[in-house]
């Protein structure tokens, strides 16, 4: 999920492209996709990261308004801003179950849970080469990006 | 027994009828007008992100659900508008009528075109005996206006061809592997010399399916009824593909279009050496008696082989150029007389003078500018073939390609480098941190 603080620059297109590649390559390797599973499974695993970048813009939109108007909106408006909060999150997971649901269906089952792991390993790459590269500064405000 | 319906009964029914017609004739016209202006406003349309949830009336749930669906992104295919300019030298001429050999002299040609394709409508759905394929279907919205300029330096003034292309086009992929591709776009041509009596409207028209049997191998077979070659084709369409539309080379052949080779080092940078067929048919005036018959309007068809190289430059997601020269080969153009083949029992579109112009180098440069947010489509090559085929078969019937700029070529390890926070907050949950 969106962590990052509100606000600030956004993403580069050219940037989330670039990573979406990155993430392509990542995962065809980590699972050995063969030419017929990725057919199957990358149009699938998009439309799903279509519908879940939505709900994380919502959110990141979200925590925005409560940070930036946390002092003039009422209590109800921000316990419904709360409230939304969860609502998406369970979104968000309901997608992802709605995806696995689908993706049982074209991977065998050895590939599919490597996927899950595949993700995080991705993650952790990117994080890895962001502190190798900017010095673990986040760019946006200089500050590190872990709260550690 | 039935009664007869009295002819005053009939003629208002016919008069109705063709009134109900034009009526029907209108609404298309401002349909396929007010298109172009939905489907900016539809699609991928944000205006909602700024809007503040009215939640007052309606349970939250439903109302994010509401937020949720207007936010995604429908679209795969980005309104693309792309302008390009192909100039040739002047050289002399040898066709098969002296008198006019001497009368027309020298020939260039000169091409600009403006062509620009908005997706109307994009429907995603799983389809498949278990849910587990995704077919899209993407209707487009098609405009050229393009203006080709014959130059003959024996002739004092020039004639300025002109079309006008407004069509609709298909793309449907399915089982994973399949495209069925769709194209039809009415022409308005004429010659500015004398717009009036010049004015004609031809229809362009092409189907093709296409076949991905693997990403690296895709073969294509269709028809098309094309003006391409300078006169009326009805040509069969066979092509193939060895070779990843994103990876680092590839080589496709399409007849009767082009045939190319294309190596892209980065993901900004793309050659290309290729040969591909340009052409079309006009009325033109024949005030300035290039025929000496009595004909006020003859037809004149041309056609030529481009052989070059192109570079093409991409340096983001919504703006691409290229800049392309070489040899133009082949050059053939032909004038017909309507007037005279039907009164002598030919073919319409036979013609009373061929011109073979020798060969000479060309210029050719485009830019490509491609607006909003797509779909994510990265690493499916089913998509890749619906982009290649959508930029191959240009709006227009002109062969003009703007480029494959919404193909992202595949990513390379040292990518990993310059990659910055705020491209990958979104994947980023504060539990990877720790």
């Amino acid at each position: 999920m969106a962590q990052g603080p509100a606000g600030g620059d956004k993403p580069t297109q050219s940037g989330k492209e670039r990573v979406q590649a990155l993430k392509v390559a990542f995962i065809t390797q980590r699972l050995n996709l063969t030419s017929e599973e990725a057919e199957k499974f990358w149009p699938i695993y998009n439309e799903y990261q279509d519908k879940r970048e939505a709900v994380r813009q919502q959110l990141a939109e979200n925590r925005k308004k409560i940070n930036e108007q946390s002092e003039t909106l009422t209590p109800e408006e921000l316990m419904k801003l709360a409230d939304q909060e969860m609502t998406l999150r369970q979104q968000d997971l309901d997608l992802q179950k709605e995806m696995h649901e689908k993706l049982k269906k074209v991977l065998p089952a050895k590939k599919l849970a490597l996927l899950y792991v595949a993700e995080e390993e991705f993650k952790k790459e990117l994080l890895t080469m962001l502190k190798n590269d900017n010095g673990g500064k986040d760019p946006k405000d200089g500050k590190a990006p872990n709260p550690k | 027994m039935v009664a007869k319906t009295p002819k005053t009964v009939r003629l208002r029914i016919r008069s109705n009828m063709i009134a109900q017609r034009n009526l029907i004739y209108l609404l298309t016209g401002c349909w396929l007008l007010l298109l172009p202006a939905l489907a900016f406003s539809a699609p991928g349309d944000d205006s909602l992100l700024r809007k503040q949830p009215d939640v007052i009336n309606q349970s939250l749930s439903e109302e994010l659900s509401r937020i949720k669906s207007d936010r995604v992104v429908r679209n795969y295919i980005r309104p693309t508008l792309s302008l390009s300019y192909y100039s040739t030298g002047a050289r002399p001429i040898q066709g098969n009528v002296l008198i006019l050999n001497n009368r027309l002299k020298n020939f260039s040609f000169f091409q600009s075109s403006v062509a620009f394709y908005t997706p109307l409508w994009t429907h995603t759905r799983f389809a498949g005996k278990d849910s587990s394929e995704v077919n899209t279907f993407h209707l487009l919205f098609t405009l050229n206006a393009l203006t080709d300029r014959p130059t003959f330096s024996g002739l004092q003034k020039q004639h300025e061809l002109y079309k006008l292309s407004i069509g609709l086009r298909g793309i449907w992929a399915f089982k994973s592997n399949c495209i069925i591709f769709a194209d039809a776009s009415p022409q308005f041509t004429g010659d500015k010399y004398n717009e009036q009596h010049t004015r004609r409207v031809r229809m362009g028209s092409t189907v093709v399916m296409n076949f991905m049997v693997s990403p690296k191998f895709s073969f294509r077979i269709g028809a098309t009824k094309t003006f391409l070659l300078g006169n009326r084709h009805y040509l069969p369409m066979l092509g193939f593909r060895v070779g990843k539309l994103d990876g680092k080379c590839y080589f496709q052949m399409q007849f009767p279009r082009h045939t190319q080779l294309v190596i892209q080092p980065s993901p900004k940078f793309a050659i290309n050496i290729y040969s591909r067929a340009y052409g079309g048919l006009y009325n033109v005036s024949n005030e300035d008696s290039i025929y000496l018959g009595r004909d006020s309007v003859i037809q004149f068809g041309n056609f030529g082989v481009a052989n070059g190289l192109r570079f093409d430059y991409r340096p983001g997601p919504h703006f691409s150029c290229f800049i392309s020269t070489g040899f133009d080969m082949q050059n053939r153009f032909w004038f017909y007389s309507y007037e005279f083949n039907q009164l002598h029992g030919l073919a319409p579109l036979a013609p009373f003078y061929k011109g073979r112009p020798d060969g000479t180098i060309f210029v050719n440069a485009g830019v490509t500018f491609r607006f909003g947010k797509a779909k994510r489509s990265t690493g499916n090559y089913l998509m890749y073939d619906v982009f290649d085929l959508n930029n191959t078969m240009d709006p227009g019937d002109n062969n003009n390609n703007p480029g494959n700029g919404d193909i992202r070529r595949e990513a390379d390890k040292k990518e990993m480098r310059n990659v910055q926070y705020k491209d990958v907050e979104d994947l980023v949950d504060e539990a990877d941190l720790y």
